[in-house]
């Protein structure tokens, strides 16, 4: 008969038990390594090529750099609370949204997680069928219609199972993934600039700038907007991932700095990598590059190496994304097993596996950067200005009593959730890549929303919220009489 | 605040092992921790330092100015 002890350990990982100090197994390092592997995937290579088809490489890479690193710089707050207290992220937000108000976000954090995996599964399908089409494989493997497909929803499996593991064999796994990324990274753009030669990279023009008959500058402003905006996007969309690995931290600085430098500027490596790759020979798809340059120089070596980063980068990609999502739906429906919760966190994916998606980049992190967007203002909020990470772990856990304010709802966060939208949507629609203000492309919607988001917040949780409730250890410190 | 009697823990779905558990570690972390942590405090694990966020702020802030510059050139 298994130790109900053992047996409770195990749980920890896999649950919404607050991880005491010795159960800790995540340092620094682990979670740099996780977040690089969580990092460098579909959106990266994606992104960065975006970035390098309307800029030239002098602006694409200050754009990926800064697109990336600000917003995760500005929302790195949200791990911390989870350090603190050992729980997930989502319960934390319970303490700021309310009890009702935190099942909100859980459904935000879902709905921005499946166009995340569409297309860093779809990413492993394109260069899975490239790869088979380079040993002349069957067709149905092959095309982009079948092919990508069917290695899409293998690329899922593989990565759920990985995410069903846990979180030790993620960390080794992650660990030796992210060196050999990172070397093969590191490698590659190497290759691309003795091949080319630096200065052609370094000159080359972007091949698919915005263009303006008789107006270049605004052609200039919509190319610079739009990188800075797809980069904004997947920097922002981080938001929702911090709390489950801080959870695991030995301190609340090694969450703080492993999430944001995996996440940031080493991660975004694979970023700078795409842009040379789209300036180069000025295509979006980076494993079309490395097909194209493994029968130019009549050797498959680079394409098999190749094919294999953009394999383990979306594999373990998917592993670190689903792996903390289940937590957070198991975290506040403890009901739903492992098993189930995975599902839950990656089946949905299916209805997006059109090869379509993976060329719909911008949209796809624009409307994750909104929704990941606006959940971090207002934690981040809250963090600096309202609670300052104070918080009773009880509350959390008392659905009913705990963290009621208005019926379960926290009215200021509502209602910062909507000006975000409309702040959001004024400046740029995702869908259209419209402006309806005229605004974009003179200023971002990312960071704008963000920043408005947090003001509302913040003036009327301070003006309203915090003078009509009593909030534990915020303006509350007394335990009432029984 | 509300007493603990008025906060039981009501997570629809923990087995009676996993509810035992939690409250045991919500007692553990009110006794052991929530005193300091309701100041501001330190938590399970040790507490982030202002040179954390300085060590981010100039990393991002050199990372600024390199945007800014390029885009200005």
């Amino acid at each position: 008969m298994a130790n109900p002890n053992a047996q409770i350990q195990k749980e920890v990982y896999f649950s919404l038990l607050p991880v005491k100090k010795g159960e800790r197994t995540y340092g620094m390092w682990d979670l740099m390594a996780v977040q690089i592997c969580f990092g460098i995937a579909a959106w990266f290579f994606l992104t960065g090529a975006q970035t390098g088809m309307l800029l030239p490489a002098r602006e694409a890479i200050p754009t990926i750099l800064f697109g990336n690193c600000i917003p995760i710089c500005l929302i790195a707050f949200i791990g911390i609370a989870s350090s603190r207290y050992g729980v997930e992220q989502l319960t934390v937000s319970s303490g700021i949204f309310g009890q009702k108000g935190s099942v909100l976000m859980l459904i935000f954090y879902m709905v921005a997680c499946y166009p995340a995996l569409a297309v860093a599964t779809l990413m492993f399908g394109q260069s899975a069928t490239k790869f088979i089409a380079q040993l002349n494989g069957p067709e149905v493997l092959s095309s982009e219609s079948s092919g990508v497909v069917i290695f899409a929803v293998a690329a899922l499996i593989i990565g759920v199972y990985i995410a069903f593991l846990g979180p030790n064999a993620l960390r080794w796994f992650t660990r030796l993934s992210a060196i050999f990324m990172m070397l093969i990274i590191a490698a590659l753009i190497i290759y691309i600039f003795k091949y080319y030669g630096f200065s052609n990279i370094w000159n080359a023009e972007p091949a698919e700038p915005y263009v303006f008959e008789g107006n270049p500058e605004l052609g200039v402003a919509w190319s610079r907007a739009t990188a800075l905006e797809v980069n904004v996007g997947l920097g922002l969309s981080w938001g929702f991932f911090f709390g489950q690995w801080t959870r695991l931290a030995r301190t609340e600085g090694n969450g703080y700095h492993g999430c944001m430098w995996g996440w940031g500027v080493l991660a975004a490596v694979a970023g700078v990598f795409a842009a040379f790759t789209a300036l180069a020979i000025g295509v979006y798809d980076p494993t079309l590059w490395i097909v194209q340059v493994s029968n130019e120089i009549g050797n498959n070596v680079l394409s098999v190496i190749g094919l294999l980063l953009m394999a383990v980068a979306n594999v373990t990609s998917v592993a670190t994304l689903v792996y903390p999502e289940a937590i957070s739906i198991r975290a506040r429906f403890p009901k739903i097993g492992w098993i189930a919760a995975l599902a839950l966190g990656s089946v949905p994916t299916l209805l997006l596996l059109f090869p379509s998606v993976y060329y719909m980049i911008s949209k796809v992190y624009a409307i994750i950067g909104l929704l990941t967007g606006i959940y971090s203002a207002i934690v981040v909020s809250d963090y600096l200005f309202v609670s300052k990470g104070k918080f009773r772990i009880r509350e959390f856990f008392s659905t009913k009593n705990g963290y009621q304010y208005a019926n379960g709802w926290n009215p200021a966060a509502l209602i910062a959730v909507a000006v975000g939208f409309i702040t959001y949507l004024s400046i740029l629609n995702p869908l259209t890549w419209t402006s309806a203000t005229g605004l974009f492309p003179y200023i971002s919607a990312g960071l704008p929303t963000f920043f408005m988001t947090g003001i509302v917040y913040t003036i009327l949780m301070k003006a309203w919220i915090v003078k009509k409730y009593k909030i534990p250890f915020v303006n509350d410190t007394e335990i009432e009489k029984e | 605040m509300l007493p603990v009697s008025q906060l039981p823990v009501d997570i629809k779905g923990l087995t009676p092992e996993m509810k035992t558990e939690l409250e045991e570690r919500i007692l553990e972390f009110e006794k052991d921790y929530e005193p300091v942590t309701s100041k501001g405090g330190e938590g399970y694990v040790p507490k982030i330092q202002k040179s954390d966020y300085w060590i981010a702020g100039i990393i991002n802030g050199i990372i600024t100015i390199y945007f800014i510059i390029a885009m200005a050139l």
